[in-house]
């Protein structure tokens, strides 16, 4: 019988990806054949041997997520330990956290790729519907904490330049919700990849206020001093602020999910490791840059204490001219857009996986209409509440990243349990070495946490 | 972990649906764990006590925590009165 000359079926799909295949007629979604043409690019660049593109195809979820991580609040307060300490203790001790946060998101790219699940996903099948919606809401509501923080810096930002509150906003708003229109992983990741670089513009910012030599840098990193001040209730602070700007709950969730919808398997858990480490060192160093660029105001005994957002670029003007101040500020807004991107996905992810719909920037809008809408909905209800007249942002904004370190510690321990699950890990769950870097990490949380605890319990205990 | 596509596995149903050349290309690139519509659910994993506490304890800790950081930030407004 000869066929029809509309049955796509029986298009040579060997050699040449189909110009349209209907997704009802073939049995598999839409969301399968996006994510088999991007699957089909990485395994004819393996075969071929060409390592270089077959990085470039790989990379994205542990690049967004450490460069996400770097967002409003955090390049805030890595601009507050500048200006309060300048260069010295806190540099060795933020390369310190980084690392503190491959070790934890390295774990994430393994669970995903071995199980082809999200993280809450993961928690809801394997530990039950209360610990999976657990997590969900303890994400969704830090989050949204998190997301205020976010269009905080958008505003502050772009209201270095002028722009209005309402329009830096609404613009914000406008690009979050083209990119995730695209309805494709690969565009929205390679979209906010090109946005996240822009998170080492804190480099020349860095180099135009040039406030200590490059001897004087490397010797904080061996020294891991001076600490001018010593231990205060204000260094324990900043401890705690500069973890909480490294190691957060929606990062453990945002990656494990990417890694699921960009359909990295466990033939790929090599390149994730490298896209995470990549990752790390890129925020590692634009987190060390932004604290030698505001260090002249610490040189100079600037109050930095009061400063927000755009003030910290207004102050650097006299040591980094406008140039740098200019720069400060469009890195300001950059943080804020690309963790806006980042921190609503995760948010919906969670909520897919758990409500077991849709959760895949590949799946149509029509299809996975909840999915969009909690994405959206994310974002837009952070940036009401940021437009909202005397809303409290400065509390929340001192909150927020504080709250993350001490939410971590629950998020590890399902994270530990999970990727030592031989069950649904196999060969790839945690080795000896992996476990005690993991718990290691876990453990000297819930340290920080009590330390500053005790410190603010008795405030009296230390100098402040 | 099962990485055979599902166009060679037995199904439940009496007669299984032949793959089409192009369902099979999807599926030459995708895992079955990868397609949206047919991953096996893992089944639950009992938490021992051990770790329920453990999880109950770093709960408590959380809401504890959160109070100390309402006071931290009460103490640093009023300081700066």
């Amino acid at each position: 019988m000869k066929p029809p000359s509309h049955d796509l079926a029986f298009l040579p799909v060997r050699n040449e990806v189909p110009i349209q295949l209907d997704a009802a007629e073939l049995g598999v979604s839409v969301e399968d054949i996006k994510r088999a043409r991007d699957r089909r690019h990485v395994h004819r660049n393996r075969a071929a041997r060409r390592r270089g593109t077959l990085l470039w195809l790989l990379i994205g979820p542990g690049i967004l997520v450490m460069l996400g991580e770097n967002d409003g609040p955090s390049m805030i307060s890595y601009a507050t330990t500048g200006a309060a300490y300048g260069v010295g203790f806190f540099l060795p001790f933020i390369l310190l956290t980084f690392a503190m946060a491959y070790v934890v998101q390295e774990m994430t790219v393994r669970l995903g790729a071995a199980t082809k699940r999200g993280h809450a996903e993961l928690i809801y099948e394997r530990f039950g519907r209360f610990w999976g919606f657990f997590s969900m809401a303890d994400l969704v509501i830090g989050n949204l904490l998190t997301l205020v923080t976010e269009f905080i810096a958008i505003r502050a930002g772009l209201g270095f330049f002028g722009v209005p509150p309402v329009a830096a906003v609404l613009g914000a708003l406008v690009v979050n919700v083209g990119v995730v229109l695209t309805q494709r992983y690969w565009t929205w990741e390679r979209v906010v990849l090109g946005f996240a670089v822009f998170n080492l513009i804190f480099v020349p910012v860095a180099i135009l206020a040039h406030p200590v030599s490059t001897a004087q840098v490397l010797h904080s990193f061996l020294a891991w001093g001076p600490l001018p001040g010593g231990f205060t209730n204000g260094f324990i602070l900043v401890v705690m602020a500069d973890i909480g700007a490294t190691v957060t709950p929606w990062m453990l969730f945002f990656q494990q999910s990417a890694v699921v919808d960009k359909g990295l398997t466990t033939a790929d858990i090599r390149h994730g490791r490298i896209d995470t480490a990549l990752g790390a060192a890129a925020a590692a160093v634009a987190a060390i840059a932004t604290v030698i660029a505001t260090t002249p105001l610490f040189l100079h005994h600037v109050a930095a204490s009061n400063l927000a957002g755009a003030d910290f670029a207004r102050a650097l003007v006299p040591y980094a001219g406008n140039i740098g101040a200019t720069l400060f500020a469009l890195g300001l807004f950059e943080a804020g857009l690309v963790a806006s991107l980042t921190i609503s996905l995760s948010s919906a992810y969670a909520f897919g996986e758990v409500t077991e719909s849709a959760r895949s920037l590949n799946r149509p809008l029509r299809d996975g209409w909840p999915f969009y809408t909690v994405l959206m909905a994310a974002a837009a209800i952070a940036a009401i509440l940021v437009l909202i007249p005397n809303a409290p942002l400065v509390f929340i904004t001192l909150i927020v990243n504080v709250i993350a370190v001490l939410a971590m510690p629950p998020a590890i321990v399902f994270l530990l349990l999970l990727v030592n699950d031989r069950e649904i890990m196999g060969g790839f769950a945690n080795s000896r070495l992996s476990n005690f870097f993991g718990i290691s990490v876990t453990v000297l949380l819930v340290l920080a946490g009590i330390l500053f605890g005790i410190t603010t319990v008795f405030p009296k205990l230390l100098p402040t | 972990m099962n990485t055979k596509s599902p166009c060679a596995m037995e199904t439940e149903t009496p007669m299984p649906r032949p793959c089409s050349p192009a369902q099979s290309w999807v599926h030459e690139f995708l895992e079955p764990d990868q397609l949206s519509a047919s991953k096996m659910r893992y089944g639950r994993r009992p938490l021992r006590r051990g770790t329920l506490i453990l999880l109950w304890m770093l709960r408590v800790y959380v809401v504890l925590m959160v109070f100390i950081v309402a006071l931290a930030i009460r103490n640093a407004f009023l300081g700066g009165n």
